[in-house]
């Protein structure tokens, strides 16, 4: 057994396969959470801002991408927008390289629609955990607010944020299996095509599945590690 | 948009929306006691029980659902001694089978942390009043503990129902005809992509919508009418209220 | 990690996860085909296709004077991704049907392959040798199908009481085969040739009741054909050029002979 799988991973490149499958997973996965921390912080802030109309449409939003399945979000994106992703590709240089690119971007779109939703919601609680008599204060002291937001704000709501944007990267994470039924070639399309072609599934999804234990335990200790350095100096009463 | 197909797409996405309540039934029944076994495991004081039930949770919310279900499905189905075993492969062999199992499996490590969740944050106070009335480990459990702990983790186990019902989508990629299943074959069919997704979508949203009703204005008022607080019998009065 | 160093981090997982092709904005055909169904489109990880289907594209192009890029997906999602513009043509054993036309449009049809049923060794299913009663036995038993192709179709219209298992890919449903999660399978003959001569097929016989297109035309279809949009009238017209030379020259027989050992090759009026 042994034997067979090393031969499986070095000779017939399958180990080479999983290590690029492994690291388009981790690039939908990163581009496609900054994008949804960026979506998000924009949403949460127009709700705690409580601007008339768009205050619903992103309730709306939140509601029901909260609702229905990510596999859902997925088609819909990869079926429904061509045009639109040629646009995105074009802006990022991919005139030609637009087809192969086709299925990442719509990955990176879909994972990031979906974490840019739940991100929405923990921002405007960590936005909401924030006592209004500290703003008041501020201002009352005169001052700017662009000081406002980057020394009161913004540090105490990435604090009371960050458990909550922790699990957002972890099931982000984990939704970007999803786009393997858009055929990009990321861990489990490339674990897929393995287990069909050599008629070994247990091995590769076993080591699909150890890849991404890898994964997540990594980042639960580097989000660990960050919010003990958020939480420096904060007196636990 | 076609309205002939609109028509003709609900009634089979309806008889979608059977199996997948019926995977979502599965879970929550099955699920729902493995996760609180789970939980009592954790907190417990044998070190090898926690340890194994630590490991449990860890691995099941470690890794995407999607690879859980393909292993069992396509992994176990490799397994040479278990389709010689009739009974064993009757289950395995099928789609519905495998998928609600890994679901169920699932479902059980993210309640099993709910629940804990719950257990740890019932007050001492509490249970040394059961231990210094005399009541048994199991008493104080069936009495004091656990209500309090189904309590306090109502919320999240209502979200929990509802991740596991989006989750039922999953099984559509090992041949389960459901909602996601059924679209999708009639998305090949039709080629209406836009109307039969959006349908889909549009049932999963008043499935959800419909379970989160009955949680938040029934479920959990029923369970703190002890309470004098002001009572929101209305999920939707409450928010009239606070506007 | 200073903000210059994290964007060009980001922009660096961007580029090495994506294969980027130099290719020439013209002279490129992007041909969609599902690379999972041997023996016509099987792709492999790096997504270079081969089989019968990608030979008949690249005899296409190189006729065309163009290079070929294949883009693989599932065969049920090819349709809608053609009509978005996704690729520009379909080779991917495409059936062409009625209901099919009303959405896109097709070259001359180019092959056609009968079809059959294909159950374990020594089923009592394996003994008929015509159609009705084959069809009457099947009733209840469960049927393995790919999604959206003209089989699924056909054995949705005349053996409703069935059960359907619908597969994403062949190879998918070959796999479920082997597992022996289904009674019977039903697809082109040249997919169960090739499945037969795998070791997991030996275990497997074909059905001798054969099924052919003209049996049911509105389901099976009249044979295969180059999946065009409606509006690429002038594509449609130099594809037909190019396939009645192919086949004219007995290129495609050659070709149908050396994946399907058989000439599945329809003529060019």
């Amino acid at each position: 057994m042994d034997i067979a799988l090393s031969r499986l991973l070095w000779e017939d490149g399958w180990g080479l396969s999983i290590l690029r499958g492994s690291a388009v997973t981790l690039a939908v996965g990163v581009l496609g959470m900054s994008f949804g921390l960026l979506l998000g912080l924009l949403l949460a802030a127009v709700k705690w801002a409580r601007v008339p109309v768009v205050s619903q449409i992103v309730d709306v939003y939140t509601v029901i991408v909260r609702s229905v399945p990510g596999l859902l979000v997925v088609y819909l994106i990869f079926f429904g927008s061509v045009e639109f992703i040629a646009k995105v590709g074009t802006f990022f240089g991919y005139t030609d390289a637009f087809q192969s690119a086709y299925s990442f971007i719509v990955g990176v779109l879909s994972v990031g629609a979906i974490a840019a939703a739940y991100a929405a919601e923990v921002f405007r609680g960590a936005l909401n955990a924030i006592h209004p008599g500290q703003i008041e204060a501020a201002r009352a002291v005169g001052m700017q607010t662009r000081k406002l937001y980057t020394r009161i704000i913004g540090p105490q709501m990435f604090r009371y944020a960050l458990p909550g944007i922790s699990n957002v990267w972890q099931s982000t994470i984990k939704d970007t299996s999803l786009v393997s039924v858009t055929g990009l070639a990321e861990l489990i399309r490339v674990a897929y095509i393995g287990a069909g072609t050599t008629r070994q599934p247990l091995i590769f999804f076993v080591i699909a599945a150890v890849v991404f234990f890898v994964i997540t335990l990594f980042s639960q200790v580097a989000f660990g590690l960050v919010e003990r350095n958020l939480n420096r100096g904060v007196r636990v009463v | 948009m076609d309205l002939d197909l609109i028509q003709q797409a609900i009634p089979l996405l309806l008889k979608g929306l059977t199996t997948t309540l019926a995977i979502g039934l599965v879970a929550i029944v099955v699920g729902f006691p493995l996760g609180l076994g789970f939980a009592l495991a954790r907190l417990s004081s044998n070190r090898t029980l926690a340890g194994i039930a630590l490991l449990y949770s860890m691995v099941f919310r470690g890794t995407p659902l999607l690879v859980q279900i393909f292993i069992i499905y396509f992994g176990l189905g490799q397994v040479q001694f278990l389709r010689d075993q009739t009974a064993l492969w009757w289950f395995f062999s099928d789609g519905f089978n495998c998928a609600t199992l890994a679901i169920t499996l699932n479902t059980a490590a993210y309640t099993s942390e709910i629940l804990r969740g719950g257990l740890m944050g019932i007050s001492a106070g509490e249970i040394e009043a059961a231990r210094a009335c005399g009541m048994s480990d199991w008493l104080c459990f069936r009495r004091i503990r656990f209500p309090l702990a189904f309590r306090l983790a109502l919320p999240a186990y209502a979200n929990e129902i509802t991740v596991i019902v989006k989750e039922s989508s999953l099984a559509s990629t090992v041949t389960v005809l459901e909602i996601t299943g059924l679209a999708k074959r009639l998305m090949s069919e039709t080629f209406a992509v836009v109307e039969v997704f959006t349908l889909a979508g549009l049932l999963y949203l008043i499935v959800n919508f419909a379970l989160l009703l009955v949680m938040r204005s029934w479920l959990e008022p029923r369970l703190s009418l002890h309470r004098n607080v002001a009572r929101p019998s209305s999920w939707l009065r409450l928010r009239r209220r606070r506007a | 990690m200073s903000k210059g160093k994290l964007l060009s981090c980001l922009l660096g997982l961007m580029f090495a996860a994506i294969s980027t092709s130099g290719a020439a904005a013209q002279g490129v055909l992007t041909v969609g085909t599902e690379g999972d169904a041997p023996p016509y489109s099987m792709a492999d990880a790096s997504g270079n296709v081969t089989g019968f289907d990608a030979d008949v594209a690249r005899s296409i192009c190189a006729k065309l004077d163009v290079t070929c890029k294949f883009v693989v997906q599932a065969f049920d999602t090819l349709i809608p991704a053609l009509d978005a513009k996704r690729f520009d043509i379909i080779i991917s054993g495409l059936g062409i049907t009625e209901e099919r036309k009303k959405k896109i449009g097709y070259s001359i049809p180019y092959a056609s392959a009968p079809q059959y049923f294909i159950v374990s060794k020594g089923s009592p299913l394996a003994k008929f040798t015509s159609l009705p009663p084959l069809l009457a036995a099947l009733k209840g038993k469960s049927i393995g199908v790919v999604t959206g192709t003209t089989y699924s179709r056909y054995i949705a219209k005349n053996i409703p009481d069935a059960t359907i298992k619908s597969y994403d890919s062949l190879t998918q449903m070959e796999s479920d085969l082997s597992a022996k999660r289904f009674d019977a399978a039903f697809d082109d003959g040249s997919s169960w040739t090739d499945y037969l001569k795998k070791p997991e097929g030996a275990s497997f016989e074909v059905v001798p009741v054969k099924v052919v297109a003209t049996d049911d035309p509105s389901t099976l279809g009249h044979g295969m054909g180059v999946g065009i949009r409606k509006d690429d009238q002038e594509l449609t017209k130099k594809i037909d050029v190019a396939l009645c030379d192919i086949i004219k020259s007995g290129q495609m027989k050659t070709m149908s002979e050396k994946w399907f050992s058989d000439d599945y090759s329809l003529t060019c009026k």
